[in-house]
């Protein structure tokens, strides 16, 4: 299981011939994502984009009991995923675009109407509201063993570029662009609300009324944040949009789910083989120590928001297609891992074998992330001269984690969760392009020389290796080499050095260096 | 030679009185990534009876002396008096240049380890690398080097059948006085003498004598 340039090379070369034709035309007038958006054809799409996240649910995957306990936290996962994808695309209700489930991370798209911005960021911010009254006072209490569940928001809004993956059965949305990926990272983790300033600014006065400005430390900038909003006053402003959000509905279709889904027909187990992720669903999830690395293409969204500004779009599509594929090939073909989503350009994959065997899936995860950078690094930027500024911002964790697929039919999402996917996520999205940065539990694992090239990083408490490609990870590994003799072998114009014999290779033995 | 080494060229300078070897040394990993490195080999005008020298003719690598390149890119492969060139060797140049891959794989594995430390063996720097050459040839004994150390210098000339000026009582002859030769032989008087009675060499040398 390795990294190899040439079969990288060759890869990413027959990725982009078999690319069509690129489109990039700006949305005018109302659509059905899904069925119009894919690799070729993308649409500049203005629209409010909102993350709604309940950070417990990975503790819960990660820390509760075997048994009764964990099912009922596979239980609730997934009737909240259902009601609240319910209730986004519902046409009555939210009308919105359920772009995926990240764990138990909401994505979603409002563009209509078309252009309106007061409209899609009201529609944006109701939502964010509606789901936590939803959690505290619908979900909670029907889940009473649990622990209060609260949730996690932030919305933005401008122009992104949609386009799809182009894998059958497994198309995801991507979204590509400012608003997308400000609104996640505007997210805190903690029990808030939070919009940004284009949102806020958006907002028609009424609702603005509801946030108070705040400085985010963290990102620098000016956020807005919800304040608590009386319930009839939400009830007014749902009328207002025409959102006809019942939460006596809602209440009786989680009770439906839970009658549908009750705990003794949830099953959960290890996994011996590699994952078939498409199989699962909420009577199969898989419960695994596994490694999560989260890959990201740094600067892409700088670079994708000017290329569009300069009517260069499709240019800025070739390159994330090319890398977004080459990156789904290291995982799944070269280190035969899981490819379990892309988030705009970002990859998540997952490892989990040998079954519980940390030491090899946590190499596993670290070769992995050296390999993306190769490929990033000497490959796409030998192809695509014009992806000379991006990099690759790699993180990583090990933990136990939930693997499913939730949904409704016909549009489920392959999700982990547990605190290692988080953490892997939050250390990649303090990573910069270059970096791969690791915990301790990951580090500790690793061969002598390969640890040597990771520095730790006591304010971000992580080892970070910075443009570690795989030819300097050998290379670092050859350190100790040359106490003894090494054969030289020529090939096809190259020579390489390395403690075997093969036919042909001349043997040398290293001489006492010296600097006069 | 050319089957090895492919990418390099014999060329002669404008006036046709010098040599050189000029071309690629393309180094390939286990992953199939390929660092090319351009590279020149001067052949002095004594040449075979003295060795090329090979140097990194597009400063690929800061020069320095923990990574045994000169400021004009000059190749350290070993201090002089250890070089493996034989001058009869029917493959002397393809030995040469499998030593200059080496080389500068230990290079290419000093860059990626931080440049910490360089990868194998290597000699002190300047003078008091032929120190320890020396100190090698006297089994690492360093009584042995101060006492012996006049003769080395030429500043003294123990008789064959005086007791040796390392203490053992025994003679010169059957002491140390064929080790002395060696090192005077593969080191050289006018080096020894360079290194160790020139003030600006090393403080060492001043200290020894």
């Amino acid at each position: 299981m390795s990294w190899n340039y040439d079969t990288s090379f060759n890869r990413v070369k027959a990725h982009l011939e078999s690319l069509g034709e690129i489109e990039v035309e700006k949305l005018v007038r109302d659509a059905d994502l899904q069925s119009l958006l894919s690799e070729t054809c993308c649409r500049d799409i203005f629209g409010a984009h909102v993350y709604v996240d309940v950070p417990n649910f990975a503790d819960l995957a990660t820390l509760s009991a075997e048994g009764e306990e964990y099912r009922r936290v596979i239980q609730a996962l997934h009737v909240y995923e259902r009601e609240v994808a319910r209730i986004v695309e519902g046409q009555d209700i939210f009308d919105g675009v359920r772009v995926h489930f990240q764990g138990s991370k909401l994505h979603a798209l409002f563009f209509r109407p078309i252009d309106n911005a007061e409209e899609i960021a009201a529609r944006a911010v109701l939502l964010q509201m509606v789901l936590r009254y939803f959690v505290c006072n619908i979900f909670n209490p029907e889940f009473p063993k649990l622990p209060n569940l609260s949730v996690s928001g932030g919305a933005d809004i401008g122009n992104a570029i949609g386009t799809k993956n182009g894998h059958r059965g497994d198309r995801e949305l991507l979204f590509l662009g400012t608003p997308a990926n400000y609104a996640a990272k505007i997210l805190t983790g903690a029990d808030s609300l939070r919009a940004t300033t284009a949102i806020y600014d958006a907002l028609p006065g009424s609702l603005q009324s509801y946030f108070t400005e705040i400085q985010d430390s963290r990102l620098n900038v000016t956020v807005y944040e919800m304040d608590a909003v009386p319930v009839d006053e939400m009830d007014a402003h749902l009328k207002e949009y025409g959102i006809a959000w019942d939460p006596d509905a809602s209440l009786q279709r989680l009770k439906d789910d839970k009658a549908t889904f009750p705990l003794n027909q949830i099953e959960y187990s290890d996994a011996e083989v590699l994952i078939d992720l498409d199989s699962l669903g909420i009577t199969n999830n898989k419960r695994v120590l596994a490694a999560s690395v989260f890959g990201d293409v740094s600067g892409f969204t700088a670079y994708i928001d000017n290329a569009v500004g300069q009517n260069n779009g499709m240019d800025a599509l070739r390159v994330l297609h090319a890398i977004r594929k080459e990156m789904a090939s290291i995982v799944k073909h070269d280190f035969s891992g899981l490819r379990v989503q892309f988030q705009g350009d970002r990859v998540q994959a997952l490892f989990h074998l040998p079954k519980r065997d940390e030491t090899s899936i946590a190499i596993r995860a670290v070769d992995t992330a050296i390999a993306l950078q190769s490929s990033m690094e000497l490959v796409i930027k030998t192809l695509l001269p014009e992806a000379k500024d991006l990099g690759m911002a790699v993180g990583s964790s090990i933990g136990t984690t939930l693997v499913s697929k939730l949904g409704t039919h016909g549009h489920r999402d392959r999700i982990c969760i547990g605190d290692a996917v988080e953490d892997a996520a939050t250390i990649q999205e303090g990573s910069a392009g270059g970096e791969i940065a690791i915990p301790s539990h990951i580090h500790e694992h690793l061969d002598e020389d390969l640890q040597k090239l990771f520095i730790w990083n006591k304010d971000r408490s992580v080892y970070i290796a910075t443009n570690l490609t795989q030819d300097k990870a050998e290379r670092a590994r050859k350190a100790g080499l040359f106490k003894q003799a090494v054969y030289v072998t020529s090939s096809a114009g190259s020579s390489k050095v390395s403690s075997q014999q093969t036919a042909g290779s001349r043997s040398v033995v290293p001489s006492s260096s010296f600097a006069g | 030679m050319a089957e090895h080494y492919p990418n390099l060229t014999f060329r002669t300078d404008p006036a046709g009185d010098r040599m050189f070897l000029e071309g690629l040394f393309v180094l390939k990993t286990d992953c199939g990534v390929s660092t090319p490195i351009s590279i020149r080999v001067e052949f002095p005008t004594s040449y075979p009876d003295a060795e090329p020298t090979a140097y990194d003719a597009a400063k690929h690598f800061r020069p320095s002396v923990d990574r045994h390149i000169l400021s004009d890119g000059q190749f350290c492969l070993w201090l002089p008096p250890c070089s493996l060139w034989k001058k009869d060797d029917p493959v002397r140049l393809l030995r040469f240049l499998d030593e200059v891959t080496v080389f500068l794989e230990r290079q290419l594995v000093y860059d990626a380890t931080g440049a910490q430390s360089w990868p194998g063996p290597q000699y002190k720097h300047g003078a008091d690398g032929y120190t320890e050459f020396m100190l090698g040839i006297l089994d690492g004994n360093e009584g042995h080097l101060s006492s012996l150390f006049p003769a080395i210098l030429g500043k003294t000339h123990p008789s064959r059948n005086e007791p040796c000026p390392c203490g053992s009582q025994q003679k010169y002859k059957r002491c140390h006085a064929e080790r002395v030769e060696a090192i005077i032989r593969r080191v050289g008087r006018n080096r020894i003498s360079f290194l160790y009675l020139n003030p600006l060499a090393t403080g060492r040398a001043s200290a020894k004598t």
